[in-house]
């Protein structure tokens, strides 16, 4: 708890969240020459055992009430980790009513087991079940009004200094992005998918705002590519040495370590895709003049990833709130922002004051699935 | 009491130092700079505790007072509850929802307690409910349904490369035929037996929904004697008299909803899940015991030496040497030494 900043006066960055921009392994994003800002950077105050608290008493409170919990539990955790993590003097909130969410969710498990059951029952055509896919594809087309009312939901009730985070992207693009890419993406065989997904990714950032501030993507899809380039390649350069490796060390390790040593160069590639993804899109993100950095290394997420898997199964588990700390503790970390504006001076949209929200939220039920 | 605060108004991020309090008849006192106003308690929202993390107070006007001394706004919360009664009333569900959670994270004790909760509940889930579920789904399918669901499995396998038409001779076919129908009608169950030559899973053996049997020829060409098969057949039956894979898939759905609460992954990452996917050609150890026993029952009733199955688990064994655990029916099935002496 930085109680010792709380007193600092606002707009000024305490020297203490500051950072070095001295080390860069990518080049900062291009700023103007003139503008003045301030380095800053996310700070988190969480603990492994108080979270582990709260993480374990979830457990047991959703396991009693066959899940119903699940929304309260939701909004704990999420509570738990932004509410630890500052910005300057003041913390991030998720302020969500759990009681809104509950019919969504029982609409949505209701879905998922009508959807099982098909599965179950469903003549195979070429070894696919028929209903499931049938099922998928039905809902296909209220994926882009899910997508949205998730990101709004989520966003919406994200607040710094009582500001909230807001997302305003159209159903109508959010269908062009969503399933359609994804066709698109499979009959240009993969080639077009880095442009799409960077397009939907510009779709997502450009329609969300802090408060009045909006969000941009800036840059183009060469990033992409150059992260799904690199996966290739790490796929193809390693999976016939572990291949190799894997069938010579067959009968020591058994059946688990061979698929383990196989499957490690795709886990290895689909790490360093979302590192790079994540990397480039965040540090070509503004809001407002403000600029941000991420600078995730692909074998510090390898390694933490890979821990974490061991210590989860040594432990039955009970490692999981720790794992989730380690890693969110690290990308917050290697996550910096350049504040080109006062800290006190971001507006916050008059059509999403509270008193607003709370009419909109009583017409239907909160969306929280996906994001 | 007097708690420090921050007000910020909402609608721009500055803030300003504020000082709450609890004035008579349930309201919220706020000075603020010199100024003092007070809010009826309905008008005020105390965000729940959340470990240490700080707590929101939102006013009907959208402005937040942010306080970071938790146990003082707890304090404030009850005195404000205590003297507004009436207006306690509407939130006494999801305020006795947040203390409940927050007698299990606040200390070592409830910790113990919602570990305690955790692990009895997994406990009693596979112990008796798994079981129970099972045996209730059991009884609500119909016989009938798991005929056609076995059959898509098969016709499915049929259509791979997995599954080629099976090389063994008809006379050999039609014996075999002949002990496993002797074994069925004994069980008592619908079931057919087929042969398919499938070079991937070794010498193996399966039973899917419905009673579909299925032999693989490798398993028939290294059996030294049919009492052997005949062993490995009762075995299946047991699978098939006993519908163990519905209760697989009340199995499978316990640990989706125990996946769930330990994880709580995304709705999309559940409808993601296909059940048929975590139905596999093997049974747990608890289902491999039941038909174990069942065929054993069967064999000394007539006159068949149980430990044929050893016998043949021991040639598979022989033969497979250290590719064994990959492919054959010993993948499935507990090691030699731990079956047929029960």
């Amino acid at each position: 708890m930085p109680t010792a900043h709380r007193g600092a006066p606002f707009g000024r960055i305490d020297e203490a969240f500051s950072v070095q921009r001295s080390v860069t392994d990518s080049p900062p994003p291009p700023r103007s020459a003139a503008a003045k800002e301030w380095p800053s950077q996310l700070v988190f105050y969480g603990e492994g055992w108080e979270y582990f608290r709260v993480w374990i008493a979830n457990v047991a409170l959703t396991l009693a009430t066959l899940g119903l919990y699940s929304p309260w539990a939701k909004v704990r955790t999420r509570r738990y980790l932004y509410g630890n993590t500052y910005l300057g003097n003041e913390s991030f909130d998720f302020t969500a009513d759990p009681v809104s969410m509950l019919p969504g969710r029982l609409i949505a498990v209701a879905l998922i087991a009508t959807l099982w059951v098909a599965d179950l029952f469903s003549p195979l055509v070429y070894g696919f079940s028929l209903y499931y896919f049938a099922g998928l594809l039905a809902f296909a087309p209220i994926l882009p009004w899910v997508v949205v009312r998730a990101r709004s939901f989520n966003l919406r009730h994200t607040r710094w200094r009582n500001v909230a985070f807001a997302f305003h992207g159209s159903y109508r693009d959010a269908a062009l992005w969503y399933p359609l890419a994804i066709v698109a993406g499979f009959a240009s065989l993969g080639l077009a998918w880095p442009w799409l997904r960077w397009r939907r990714d510009q779709y997502l950032t450009n329609h969300s705002s802090f408060g009045l501030t909006q969000c941009r993507l800036v840059g183009d899809s060469g990033g992409y590519y150059g992260a799904y380039a690199g996966s290739v390649g790490i796929v193809i350069g390693l999976m016939i040495p572990f291949a190799y490796i894997a069938g010579k060390a067959l009968p020591s390790v058994g059946t688990l370590g061979t698929a383990l040593i196989t499957l490690a160069p795709m886990f290895l590639a689909s790490v360093y895709v979302s590192v790079r993804i994540a990397n480039y899109r965040w540090s070509n993100t503004t809001l407002g003049g403000t600029r941000f950095r991420l600078r995730l290394s692909v074998m510090q997420m390898f390694w933490l990833y890979m821990s974490n898997m061991v210590l989860i199964a040594a432990t039955a588990g009970l490692f999981i709130p720790f794992a989730r700390l380690r890693v969110f503790r690290y990308r917050l970390s290697r996550f910096e922002v350049f504040l080109a504006q006062d800290m006190a001076t971001f507006q916050a949209d008059p059509a999403a004051s509270p008193s607003a929200m709370g009419a909109a939220i009583s017409d239907g039920f909160e969306i929280d699935v996906g994001a | 009491m007097k708690i420090d605060a921050e007000l910020y108004d909402g609608a721009v991020t500055a803030g300003r130092p504020v000082v709450l309090s609890a004035a008579p008849g349930g309201r919220l006192r706020i000075e603020d700079a010199g100024t003092i106003r007070e809010h009826a308690y309905a008008e005020v929202r105390i965000a729940s505790r959340v470990a240490d993390t700080p707590r929101l107070v939102t006013l009907a006007d959208g402005s937040g007072c942010i306080a970071t001394d938790n146990d003082a706004v707890d304090a404030l919360d009850v005195a404000l509850a205590r003297a507004a009664p009436v207006q306690a009333r509407g939130r006494r569900f999801r305020r006795g929802v947040d203390r409940l959670a927050r007698l299990l994270d606040r200390n070592a004790l409830g910790m113990a307690v919602a570990l305690t909760v955790s692990v009895g509940i997994l406990f009693a889930v596979s112990r008796w409910g798994a079981p129970a579920l099972g045996t209730a789904i059991v009884s609500a399918v119909p016989p009938e349904a798991d005929a056609p669901i076995g059959q898509q499995l098969v016709d499915a396998l049929d259509q791979t490369r997995l599954f080629q038409p099976t090389a063994l001779a008809p006379e050999r076919q039609d014996s075999l035929r002949r002990a496993f129908d002797d074994i069925r009608d004994d069980l008592g169950v619908d079931a057919r037996l087929e042969f398919r030559r499938a070079k991937l899973l070794g010498p193996n053996a399966f039973a899917v929904a419905g009673g579909t049997v299925i032999l693989t020829d490798a398993i028939v060409e290294i059996a030294a004697h049919d009492e052997e098969l005949i062993a490995v057949l009762a075995h299946e039956l047991g699978h098939v008299r006993e519908r163990h894979w519905l209760r697989m898939v009340a199995q499978s759905a316990a640990v989706v909803v125990i996946w769930t609460a330990v994880t709580d992954p995304t709705l999309a990452t559940l409808a993601a899940v296909a059940p048929s996917q975590l139905l596999e050609l093997s049974y747990s150890r608890e289902f491999e015991r039941e038909a174990d026993a069942l065929a054993f029952d069967y064999l000394v009733r007539n006159g068949i030496r149980p430990t044929r199955l050893q016998d043949l688990l021991k040639r598979i064994t022989a033969s497979c040497g250290d590719r064994c655990d990959r492919a054959s029916w010993l993948s499935s099935h507990p090691p030699v030494e731990e079956r047929g002496s029960d």
